[in-house]
């Protein structure tokens, strides 16, 4: 462990880094701002006592999407942590997501992906949310890249048979999914 | 294959969205506090216990304990080196009780702590002598969570008694144990609640309504301090400390907690929650907040402006 300012420093850089796809992954998982702001302020001060632990470069950001699911789940158990962080962080995120009216999707696909199982949406969402490739996402859950290969295979599966049972045939939303892109770009 | 596609158009919400609810100085507010907090004596402790080879001989004589009754997991772990100071030689030997208890069911390890005021050393040598690197930490809990999971990391498998508990994001469903694939080499860590000592302040609670906890049954929101202290004495409960938040739920001019000195009995409480043996915090404030109605399962929403730290 280095000294107090050398510990710093590198908190700041992650931070900085870090704290905007941080708060995305938390926003996305769940629909209360003041639980976000728990939770972002929770995932950070771990990040903040386990500095020595987080690994360089690029592979910061998934240890702390893992870091914050394990908050996450953790809250939705009931944990509430209290902290003397982030006030006014509750206060912002508080208001804006209750302004914001976190958009639901509904229609077959968004329904496909609800008939999920925990796991499985989290193993999705990660690929389609964060973009993280299976090494990244690796991490995030603590295990081998080919275990998350090998889940993720099964969940993608899973996925087809739901979007199958529902009457829903991949490909055209697919073509949608890219014209949208395209025209996005 | 390309379901992903599909996927990330249902994200609700982007980073830069995500980012733009934030402003720049809650951003850097966060940052700031977070590094002023103290730097972890856990780590220390670690590496300092780290150095300080062998075992309490009667700990050692519990994890062999445990090896014969469970497998045949690793003696070599245990190399006892002598450590004298630690017990006298004579008079009879007290015979330590292991301070987990270990059985297999299926394919997992269950778990079990028996002596919740353990050194986390001796979880941490029973775990090693089942080829495990797990940290189990205990912390001083409210009432109605003492013995239930507070945190875990890992992939570990949460044992739940239905109406055991009652957590505010997780209803009944209370958290027990946990169940650990044998074999399992990973580090995690799981911190179990264990009952507070007197004067000491909780590091996790329950809603201070549940079943249990000090406050259950009581209608307090919406009520002046003065009103809800009155009933809090009835019930032998004080108050320590107290959290502002105004009107339009800002907590200036009280950002580190309002003294009770300055607390006005006419103000009102927006909301409680369990501090450390029969000790609660209310969060107050001068104007009268809305309340959804108590027990939808739901954490209050304008509540929790926390400025509480947690004890560790």
């Amino acid at each position: 462990m280095g000294p107090l300012d050398e510990r710093r420093r590198r908190f700041e850089e992650i931070y900085a880094a870090c704290h905007d796809p941080v708060l995305g992954y938390v926003l996305r998982r769940t629909e209360d701002g003041h639980d976000a702001a728990d939770v972002l302020a929770e995932t950070f001060l771990v990040a903040w006592r386990r500095i020595d632990e987080i690994p360089a470069g690029d592979r910061a950001r998934p240890w702390l999407f893992g870091v914050a699911r394990r908050v996450l789940a953790n809250h939705h158990r009931g944990e509430r942590r209290r902290t003397a962080l982030g006030d006014r962080l509750r206060t912002e995120l508080g208001d804006a997501v209750r302004a914001a009216d976190h958009h639901t999707e509904s229609g077959v696909i968004a329904e496909a992906f609800r008939g999920l199982s925990d796991d499985d949406r989290e193993l999705l969402s990660l690929v389609g949310w964060e973009g993280l490739d299976t090494g990244q996402i690796a991490t995030v859950l603590g295990c081998s890249r080919n275990a998350v290969r090998i889940r993720l295979h099964r969940a993608r599966k899973r996925f087809a048979r739901e979007l199958k049972n529902r009457g829903a045939n991949a490909e055209p939303h697919l073509r949608r999914a890219r014209i949208a892109e395209e025209e996005h770009a | 294959m390309n379901h992903d596609k599909l996927i990330r158009r249902l994200a609700p919400i982007t980073d830069e969205e995500a980012a733009r609810m934030v402003s720049p100085q809650a951003k850097t507010e966060l940052s700031e506090q977070i590094t002023a907090t103290a730097v972890p004596a856990r780590h220390r402790a670690r590496r300092r216990r780290g150095l300080v080879v062998g075992l309490p001989l009667a700990a050692a004589a519990a994890t062999a304990a445990i090896a014969v009754a469970v497998t045949s997991a690793g003696s070599g772990a245990t190399h006892a080196t002598p450590t004298p100071s630690q017990r006298p030689g004579s008079g009879p030997v007290k015979v330590q009780l292991a301070a987990l208890s270990f059985s297999t069911q299926g394919k997992y390890l269950v778990v079990k702590v028996n002596d919740p005021l353990a050194d986390p050393a001796r979880y941490r040598k029973e775990f090693a002598a089942h080829g495990m690197d797990i940290d189990l930490k205990l912390v001083p809990v409210s009432p109605s969570i003492v013995g239930t999971v507070v945190m875990s990391e890992g992939s570990m498998k949460m044992i739940t008694a239905r109406g055991r508990c009652h957590t505010g994001g997780g209803g009944a469903a209370c958290p027990v144990g946990v169940k650990i694939p044998l074999g399992y080499k990973e580090h995690a860590q799981v911190v179990f609640g264990r009952a507070a000592r007197p004067g000491e302040q909780y590091s996790s609670s329950a809603p201070v309504e549940a079943p249990g906890e000090v406050m259950h049954g009581m209608t307090y929101r919406g009520r002046t301090v003065a009103e809800v202290v009155a009933m809090l004495k009835k019930r032998h409960v004080t108050v320590p400390e107290y959290r502002y938040e105004g009107a339009d739920g800002d907590n200036a001019p009280y950002r580190n907690g309002v003294p009770p000195e300055k607390v006005q009995p006419g103000w009102f409480v927006h909301d409680a929650s369990p501090w450390a043996q029969n000790q609660v915090l209310l969060f107050v404030g001068p104007t009268r907040q809305t309340h959804a109605p108590a027990g939808n399962g739901k954490p209050p929403a304008p509540g929790f402006p926390f400025a509480t730290p947690t004890a560790r």
